[in-house]
């Protein structure tokens, strides 16, 4: 159960109010009640309640709470700077019309970092939001309120925006699914930007199934159909589960919960090691975009013609704007071609590419944070190491978890695959819910397995 | 991958990091003001993500 009392997943709250067991007004009241009495600092403003939707509509009574970061009907978001966006567009973001046109409730604008620059919630104008999991634990970012308001119960679904792994990097330190779309699947009017080359409208739930309740409203006009996805034991998968990087190593236990999963998955499969070789360079390639894109974004303030930026986004958008205009011009002019070259090496004959996402497990907020004492700065680069090429690829990827650690804390994977196949991520995601590795995440996540696999 | 003409247009276009000075310059042309500590920091960070020398020209 949620802390509002309620079903823990979409599908079973909306079997409540088909029943009448519950009147969608009564499901929205405690939904409200509970964002309300949170102490997590997730949230950095409550919505006020709008009129109930129809019954009939898919979403009625499912309360959701987005990054703010998207423009609602009559509020521009504050991108965790502490005062409104002021490109904000007059109408609300596309992707905000079409959950709401779908029955959604919003009940909160959420915490992240300054304009969505930084791989943990830290942001110097909020207090620091506090993990569900575990107090200690640090909390990713930059959608870090949306993780932690997923993770707490308190909505069913949030949207983030994934730059460099802002959604599924918040998500594994909640133990939260995270959702990665192919670039541009999700429309981003109404979004402030960060760097329109790589950001991505993402989404944070608890499962599987929520988040495809979740992307069917986002894309009303998707015609289902897609292909058929394998059953479980059934997949083709690549792996790679070390880092070109020698300082970004993963932990062996985490290798070991790895690999069990992918041994699993493609027991009547089949399976085949990468080396990604090229992932070094991508890094950089995807660096060099977020930089220079960054300084445009931010263009006013560094010029003083806006309200200043603090340190973090400053530092990343004043070295975009230094930067040699060539470097961003190779980084697009070689994109494409990387993106091909890695379907064909990696995922011609496979369905996913397997990968760690915290390869040292989540770290303690006194490691990540830049001016502990405890700050350690690989614990830092080893929240995106795994993540931000993902974004240069152009490609789907998600995260979820599938063990604990000798810490108690999840272990996630990610798992990237060829653009548009959403669905297809969401069927393994699904699969590993319903299967010994499921219920290895968020706390209160104990799912019904007798509704099926 | 890259065909080999667009693997040398690449490299002939690719500059190497700008240094303090440029960077000093390059800021003040823009009309952003900056102080010689983030000049410093944002210099070392586009050393670090500058193309390898064999990308470049």
């Amino acid at each position: 159960m949620t802390p509002a009392g309620l079903p823990d997943t979409i599908h079973a709250l909306r079997q409540l109010l088909a029943n009448a067991e519950l009147s969608i007004d009564e499901a929205l009241v405690r939904q409200r009640r509970a964002f309300a009495a949170d102490t997590s600092h997730c949230a950095v403003s409550l919505l006020p309640a709008s009129p109930p939707a129809d019954p009939a509509l898919p979403l009625a009574g499912v309360g959701l709470a987005h990054k703010d970061i998207y423009t609602l009907p009559g509020r521009a978001p504050e991108c965790g700077a502490g005062r409104p966006w002021p490109g904000s567009p007059p109408l609300a973001a596309t992707v905000i019309r079409r959950l709401h046109a779908a029955g959604s409730s919003p009940l909160a604008a959420l915490a992240m970092a300054e304009h969505a620059c930084g791989a943990t919630g830290e942001n110097p104008n909020y207090p620091l939001p506090i993990n569900p999991l575990a107090p200690a634990a640090a909390v990713g970012g930059s959608s870090s309120g949306s993780a932690v308001a997923v993770a707490s119960g308190l909505c069913y679904g949030s949207l983030g925006t994934d730059t460099a792994g802002s959604v599924r990097i918040p998500a594994a330190t909640c133990g939260v699914l995270g959702l990665k779309p192919t670039r541009d699947l999700l429309p981003r009017d109404g979004v402030a930007p960060l760097a329109p080359a790589l950001d991505t409208v993402g989404i944070i739930t608890r499962s599987a199934a929520d988040a495809a309740a979740l992307l069917q409203a986002l894309q009303p006009a998707a015609k289902p159909g897609a292909p058929v996805p394998p059953a479980p034991h059934h997949w083709r998968i690549a792996t790679c589960w070390r880092h070109p990087d020698p300082g970004v190593q993963a932990d062996a236990a985490i290798v070991d919960a790895l690999e069990d999963y992918a041994a699993e998955c493609s027991a009547q499969g089949r399976r085949r090691e990468h080396r990604l070789g090229q992932l070094l360079e991508w890094m950089r390639l995807a660096q060099i975009l977020l930089y220079a894109e960054a300084a445009t974004s931010h263009a006013a303030a560094l010029r003083g013609r806006a309200a200043p930026l603090s340190p973090l986004p400053r530092t990343l958008a004043l070295a975009g704007a230094a930067m040699p205009a060539a470097w961003h011009a190779q980084a697009t002019q070689r994109r494409a071609g990387h993106a091909q070259a890695f379907l064909t090496d990696v995922l011609q004959d496979c369905d996913v590419l397997l990968t760690p996402v915290l390869p040292r497990g989540i770290p303690d907020w006194a490691e990540v944070i830049t001016t502990s004492p405890d700050f350690v700065p690989r614990r830092l680069l080893d929240l995106f190491c795994w993540l931000s090429f993902v974004n240069y690829l152009g490609l789907p990827a998600i995260v979820f978890p599938i063990a604990q650690g000798a810490d108690g804390r999840p272990v996630s994977v990610q798992a990237i695959a060829r653009p548009g196949a959403e669905g297809l991520l969401l069927v393994l995601a699904r699969q590993a819910e319903h299967s010994r590795f499921g219920a290895s995440g968020y706390a209160g996540m104990r799912l019904d397995f007798s509704s099926g696999g | 991958m890259q065909n080999q003409p667009a693997r040398q247009a690449i490299a002939a276009s690719v500059e190497p990091p700008p240094d303090i000075a440029a960077i000093q310059a390059l800021l003040r042309r823009a009309g952003i003001p900056a102080s010689d500590a983030e000049i410093r920091a944002a210099a070392r960070m586009l050393a670090r993500l500058a193309p390898p020398a064999e990308a470049r020209a």
